[in-house]
């Protein structure tokens, strides 16, 4: 009778228990974290193991060679936290440790090797932090003349800069800044596949392999035991 | 609840390696010669059991099964769940192998308490022997949460808020836990009783 009510009760107290459960951060074997370099910006996803994104997860900067703060922000709806190298670091050609709290003790860390933010030319790279580009990837500005249709709102610095070059003309001339720039963003846009692929494979659980390792390793433990259990135990003769 | 390298402070970390010793030494001396390859494969069954997910909604949440390996292996159930847990931080890379001590007694210590708790309905037959089932499997789910709790507060995150979280996130899983036990150990009891570390009076 006990166990019919009991029954009874459980889609009851289930179904609260989800309501409850929405409100509350998911709990996870583990957290990933995955930073690259994306012009001037270090983007950094994070994510627990099943795909699920890390929202409003603590996000800390620290140097990785003295370990010392940089900054520390906090991850977006998607999971994302996305920052602009300070000039400091540029400067000194520090390692990025990047550490993320997801809290209820998940925790997890990754680095981003100076060399990987030095590539995107400082030089450049001081440009773009002051045309609006930075903020906008998903939408570069492909070539001055496509720019002129679609991509209106990211057309606009990139006539500021070809303005030597004359307008209107079928190839402008182009300083070097600006094609850099332009080769930048389509070498993102190129890449953009791989790196999902990337995130995608980090992101994945245990495969097959580590599964059947594993029950294969307690296979054996169990065997040592029961050899050993057995030597001590004389054969009855 | 796995907790990651790197979170817990270094008393904490002794203290559970202190403690997850103690357990498995107990439980190793404890253990039948008999019993060994039930041991093993409950032992397997846990190492898998993280990996079911239990769709709740838009969240999931794994199985545990501690509550199901302190039912039926009683003191037993610490080494068992100290050999999958290090498998599981060696090769899915859950949790670590620094924490390993704090992990497995969270997991391993609510287990066997629990295994001590409800051993008199246990050794029942029929609705006695399932409630304390149910419970085995349920409790052992909450108390490990509120472990983990107590681990994480003692390094510095604050108890109430992450007790509640963790607790609150598990219920369904307490739930589910709570009526797979209940349905293996009576499963068991019918089929193969000598299974059973409390093998029911007749």
């Amino acid at each position: 009778m006990k166990n019919l009510i009991l029954n009874r009760m459980k889609p009851v107290a289930a179904s609260l228990a989800f309501l409850a459960v929405l409100a509350a951060p998911a709990l996870a074997h583990r957290v990933n974290v995955f930073a690259y370099v994306e012009g001037n910006d270090v983007v950094v996803e994070c994510s627990y193991s099943r795909s699920e994104r890390v929202r409003f997860g603590e996000v800390e900067v620290l140097d990785a060679a003295t370990g010392a703060a940089l900054l520390a922000g906090k991850t977006d709806e998607k999971g994302e936290f996305r920052f602009p190298v300070p000039p400091a670091v540029r400067a000194a050609k520090a390692d990025l440790r990047i550490v993320l709290k997801a809290g209820e003790g998940h925790q997890n860390a990754t680095e981003v090797k100076a060399a990987e933010y030095l590539s995107t030319a400082p030089d450049a790279a001081a440009a773009t932090t002051a045309a609006p580009i930075a903020s906008a990837p998903p939408s570069p500005p492909v070539a001055p003349v496509a720019a002129a249709g679609p991509v209106a709102a990211a057309s606009a610095p990139v006539q500021t800069v070809s303005q030597t070059g004359g307008q209107g003309g079928a190839a402008p001339a182009l300083d070097a800044a600006a094609l850099e720039r332009i080769v930048e963003a389509a070498v993102e846009k190129k890449i953009a596949p791989l790196r999902a692929i990337l995130v995608a494979e980090k992101e994945k659980g245990p495969g097959l392999t580590e599964i059947v390792g594993g029950l294969g390793w307690l296979v054996g433990l169990a065997g040592i035991a029961a050899y050993f259990a057995a030597k001590g135990k004389k054969p009855r003769s | 609840m796995h907790i990651s390298e790197g979170v817990l402070s270094g008393p904490v970390l002794a203290g559970g390696w202190a403690l997850s010793a103690v357990g498995v030494g107990l439980g190793l001396k404890r253990l039948d010669y008999d019993r060994l390859m039930t041991v093993a494969i409950l032992s397997a069954a846990f190492f898998v059991g993280s990996l079911i997910h239990v769709p709740i909604g838009p969240v999931s949440a794994h199985l545990i099964l501690n509550g199901l390996l302190g039912a039926i292996l009683g003191p037993a159930a610490f080494p068992a769940i100290a050999v999958a847990l290090l498998l599981q931080a060696v090769l899915f890379q859950y949790g670590g192998l620094i924490v390993l001590g704090a992990n497995v007694f969270d997991m391993a210590g609510p287990a066997v308490a629990c295994a001590f708790a409800f051993g008199p309905l246990l050794r029942r037959a029929g609705k006695a022997r399932a409630v304390g089932a149910f419970c085995c499997g349920f409790f052992a789910v909450l108390l490990a949460a509120l472990l983990t709790a107590c681990a994480l507060a003692l390094s510095g995150e604050g108890f109430v808020a992450t007790a509640k979280a963790i607790v609150v996130a598990h219920v369904p899983i307490m739930l589910v836990e709570g009526a797979v036990t209940a349905m293996a150990v009576g499963f068991l009891a019918k089929v193969r009783p000598e299974l059973l570390v409390h093998a029911p009076t007749r």
